[in-house]
């Protein structure tokens, strides 16, 4: 039987002082495991794993009673994923992925991405499903098929490691190449900041769903991006990190209409996600990994 | 009160301080432009630059927002830096001061005085037509008061450009300053001072002989004269005059001289001038002789002429050139009046007109080429005398003896030459001083002063054996009496020995009334000298007569002063006709009771009592020479005439002298920049800044 972790919501900060991918990947994954305890489907398969010991606060919907009347003891049931379960993280590396951890300890959006893939790969991994990794900014940069095992998971942590932020991004592109080179269904994990029009984003995740994947999308903010302003509180000039573009925003843009509009975007975007039978969760970098996964986790595992 | 002066006033006189770059406040004021700026300037800097993923969910700020930000930017720095100039300002306590016109906003129109060259140069066609013209063209101008003077030998305000027509007289421009000045201050006040323009032909003659003398020269001194412009007008000045005449007792030298480019030989005349004081010129001479003479470009030519016998000629003659194609014809005639021209007779008074005296008298008269002397007696004295030789005055008439006071008394010369038996009496007739015996032993004569020109002669012989005495302050002793003992040394240098003790005066010079008399004080007797022997007895007659007669030809130019010597003048022309107005100025013709202008070129008779004289007046030979100034000269002299300021203009409570502070005035503006920059800075500064956020918000 297992113990509870305690590094249950561990914040970005800590992380990022773990250093190494794998071991923040492990930390997550312990993390989620000790704090979705009441979930017996941890992972993205629903096959049954094996029992452990309840313990006081689980959820007695899990408690196998047919266990408890042959041994009478008290055991949960904890499932695995089926082994031909295939996972491929789309992460956007486009330069804006770059920007980030300006404010407090929230790391960068790409580190965060590389944080949320590793970690979901460690899971996968625990269940014994082929991970795969699609890295891509304005063309497809890395590819890596979808492989079971620890050799190759330890290889998509190290491309992950390796991710570098540069160039625009080309959603087209990648979904298409992810589609060519997948195709067995599947979940498809695509992590970005989506600066793209809704409508474009929709599509192309459209062309995905028809497919029959499992998509899932983590739209990343930084802290910076949902409230940002003028330090000097009068017009402050923004330069675009993907074009290259200046342009002089007055602070009442920054501080009114701004906000709205990402409000609009992130709609958008939540509502073409919807349309393309995928799921759709905004993540704040600022956040524990741990708590922005698990709850996410918590929310499928609910789901009919 | 400390005996009775005025009390002093203690208060400190008020001291306005001029503006001036280095005054203390002013300098901090400027180092304190810097806050403003500064303040501004961190407001005014570029918005701050951040990196952002994406620029796809902002929006611009507008241009036109952004340009009414940048205007309200710099105008409230300007308002700023307009506050912050005013409060410096202020505090140095700037003031204009009302003497020279700095605080009129708008110098006035003076009026116009407008001076004409009335010079004879200015006869001259071409320069005559421009002078005139332009002088129209500023009469005409009506806005403000104008005068019209015409220059020359005087300045004199004229009604019209007719009357400003030029003379014959010469205008010296180093001359002219007092003139101009004095006739500027006979103008009315004008509330905008005058202006005064001179019109002339600039001629280089009439400048003095150190011309940047000129240049600094104001001019007008006077500050009624704002401003002088110098307006030249312009003509040929190829010319050619009788520059001067030479004249001696048979011969006459005239000088041509040429002011051309180019050589000219020129015909010259010499022909009597009529004149009615001189009778009819006989017919012998009426035509004249004439002769020619090569003259080269820029210099001279002389032709001589023999002149008649003195009394069978003419005394007034003039030379002239003929058909010389010239600028200015009027300088080409010369008058000139012969030496010996007093028209009047020599009177003589002897007691006995037969005499020994009388003899002698009229003997050394008509051998000094005065046959024309007349003897007088008690009555029909004639009108005029060159002067009077009296033999024995003492022993004449009372009668005569008083009209020989009287004659001596306004102003005529007489000779007095004592007799034997005027001891008797004891006095001298005309001067009334006591006669007594002088030397009784033979003496030599001795020249008491050597410079006087009647005593020129040889002495050396003359023996005196008597003589009469005066009173020893009595006159300028000319001839002295000097023992015969001391001939020796006599002889080696009769005019430079120290006077002897015993010595005695012989010709004493004096005066009498308005006239003067000379006393020679030993008779004319072989008993009392040899003197009526020898020859220096006609020369004496005759240098005495030349002196006492002024028996000089006069000669003078246009408009030059004439010392007459006399209270009484009457001056006519060739006609004979008396100029009229002596003593006062009327048509340019000006004699005053000592002093003669004559304005026209001619032979004038003067009359004085008992006296009767020609005058010849020409033109001034150096108005001739027509080359004008350099332009270079004239606009640095016209430069040097810088304009004064304009005088206060009327109704400004600033007298002259006063000072205007105006720091009262400069704290008003700041105040009221004061307020508009509160104004602008908080309400019009939030309205824009609330009008850029409508657009960003509806963008």
């Amino acid at each position: 039987m297992r113990t509870a972790s305690p590094a249950t919501g561990v914040p970005p900060a800590a992380l990022a002082r773990l250093g190494g991918l794998e071991l923040v990947a492990k930390a997550v994954v312990e993390g989620l495991l000790h704090g979705t305890h009441r979930s017996p489907r941890p992972g993205f398969s629903q096959e049954f794993a094996e029992y452990r010991d309840y313990a006081p606060g689980d959820d007695l919907r899990f408690v196998d009673w047919n266990a408890y009347a042959r041994s009478d003891r008290l055991f949960l049931r904890l499932f695995e994923g089926e082994t031909n379960t295939r996972l491929l993280l789309l992460v956007d590396t486009s330069a804006s992925m770059g920007v980030g951890g300006e404010r407090g300890d929230a790391p960068t959006k790409l580190r965060y991405a590389a944080w949320l893939a590793a970690a979901l790969a460690h899971l996968a991994g625990r269940q014994h499903d082929a991970v795969g990794l699609l890295t891509f900014a304005d063309r497809v940069r890395d590819f890596l098929p979808p492989r079971a095992g620890v050799g190759a998971r330890q290889t998509l942590l190290h491309r992950l490691d390796a991710m570098t932020a540069g160039g625009g991004s080309d959603w087209r592109e990648a979904f298409s190449h992810a589609a060519k080179r997948m195709t067995k269904r599947g979940v498809m994990v695509a992590i970005s900041d989506f600066y793209c029009a809704p409508e474009e984003f929709g599509r192309a995740l459209r062309g995905l769903g028809a497919r029959g994947h499992d998509l899932i999308v983590f739209h990343l903010l930084d802290p910076a991006e949902r409230r940002p302003r003028s330090r000097s509180g009068r017009n402050v000039t923004l330069r675009d990190v993907e074009t290259g573009e200046a342009m002089e925003v007055d602070a009442g843009e920054l501080r009114d209409a701004y906000p709205r509009r990402l409000a609009a975007h992130e709609a958008g975007l939540r509502r073409h996600a919807a349309l393309a039978g995928a799921d759709y969760l905004r993540m704040d970098t600022d956040t524990p990994p741990v708590e922005a996964l698990g709850g996410y986790l918590r929310f499928r595992a609910r789901r009919p | 009160m400390d005996g009775g002066k005025a009390p002093v006033t203690t208060s400190a006189p008020r001291v306005a301080r001029a503006m001036t770059l280095l005054a203390a406040g002013f300098l901090a004021g400027l180092v304190a432009l810097a806050v403003p700026l500064w303040v501004h300037r961190v407001n005014q800097r570029a918005p701050a630059e951040a990196t952002v993923a994406s620029l796809m969910l902002l929006r611009e700020v507008k241009e036109p927002v952004r340009n009414r930000r940048t205007l309200a930017h710099k105008a409230l720095l300007a308002l700023r830096l307009l506050l912050l100039v005013v409060v410096v300002l202020a505090f140095a306590q700037p003031a204009f001061e009302a003497a020279g016109g700095a605080w009129a906003e708008e110098a006035p129109e003076p009026a116009r005085l407008v001076v004409v060259d009335g010079s004879l140069s200015m006869r001259r066609p071409q320069a005559r037509a421009q002078a005139e013209a332009a002088a129209r063209r500023l009469l005409a101008g009506g806005r403000v008061p104008t005068r019209l003077a015409r220059a020359a030998s005087a300045f004199t305000l004229v009604a019209d450009v007719g009357d400003a027509a030029p003379g014959w007289a010469r205008l010296d421009l180093s001359d002219s300053a007092v003139r101009l000045n004095a006739l500027v201050a006979a103008l009315p006040e004008s509330p905008a001072g005058w202006g005064v323009t001179l019109i002339s032909d600039f001629q280089a003659s009439g400048l003095p002989e150190r011309g940047n003398d000129l240049v600094g020269n104001r001019l007008v001194e006077t500050a009624k004269a704002r401003e002088v412009v110098l307006h030249r007008v312009r003509a040929d000045t190829d010319n050619w005059t009788v520059e001067s005449v030479r004249v001696g007792r048979n011969r006459v030298t005239a000088v041509v001289a040429s002011f051309a480019e180019r050589p000219g030989t020129l015909a010259v005349t010499l022909t009597p001038r009529p004149v009615a004081a001189q009778g009819p010129t006989p017919s012998s001479h009426e035509d004249g002789v004439s002769t020619s003479v090569v003259v080269p470009a820029g210099g001279r030519g002389e032709v001589e002429f023999d002149l008649p016998a003195l009394e069978r000629g003419p005394l007034a003659w003039e030379v002239a050139l003929r058909g010389a194609e010239d600028a200015l014809a009027e300088d080409d005639v010369r008058l000139f009046v012969r030496p010996g021209s007093e028209t009047a007779p020599v009177g003589v008074v002897a007691a006995n007109p037969h005499g020994e005296a009388a003899g002698f008298l009229r003997a050394a008269l008509t051998a000094g080429a005065r046959a024309d002397h007349v003897v007088l007696g008690e009555s029909a004295w004639p009108r005029t005398l060159a002067a009077l030789v009296a033999a024995a005055p003492g022993e004449t008439a009372p009668a005569v003896r008083r009209r020989l006071h009287r004659y001596v008394d306004e102003g005529g010369g007489a000779l007095l030459i004592a007799g034997p038996a005027m001891l008797r009496q004891g006095v001298l007739p005309v001067t009334g001083e006591a006669l007594t015996a002088g030397a009784t032993t033979p003496r030599r004569v001795r020249i008491a002063d050597p410079t006087h020109p009647v005593v020129a002669g040889e002495w050396n012989d003359v023996i005196v054996r008597r003589s009469l005495r005066l009173p020893a302050s009595a006159g300028q002793t000319l001839l002295a009496l000097v023992p015969a003992a001391d001939a020796a040394a006599w002889r080696l240098a009769p005019d430079s020995l120290r006077p002897a003790g015993g010595e005695e005066p012989l010709l004493v010079e004096k005066r009498v009334g308005k006239g003067r008399v000379l006393v020679l004080l030993t008779a004319l007797e072989r008993s009392w000298s040899d003197l009526v022997v020898r020859p220096a007895f006609v020369s004496l007659i005759a240098n005495v007569i030349d002196h006492l007669a002024h028996d000089k030809p006069l000669l003078a130019a246009v408009g030059e002063p004439i010392a007459v010597g006399a209270t009484a003048v009457r001056v006519f022309d060739e006609r004979g006709e008396r100029l009229p107005g002596l003593g006062g100025a009327t048509n340019g013709r000006l004699a005053t009771a000592s002093v003669l202008r004559l304005e026209r070129p001619g032979v004038y008779t003067v009359r004085t009592p008992g006296r009767q004289r020609l005058l010849a007046v020409n033109v001034d030979a150096r108005e001739s020479d027509l080359r004008p100034v350099a332009d270079e000269f004239l606009a640095a002299w016209q430069a040097a005439l810088q304009p004064r300021p304009a005088p206060v203009a009327a109704g400004r409570p600033a007298a002259q002298g006063e000072t205007v502070p105006l720091a009262g005035w400069l704290l008003a503006i700041a105040l009221a920049c004061l307020l508009a920059e509160c104004l602008f800075a908080n309400i019009g500064w939030s309205r824009i800044r609330r009008l850029g956020r409508t657009r960003v918000s509806a963008a």
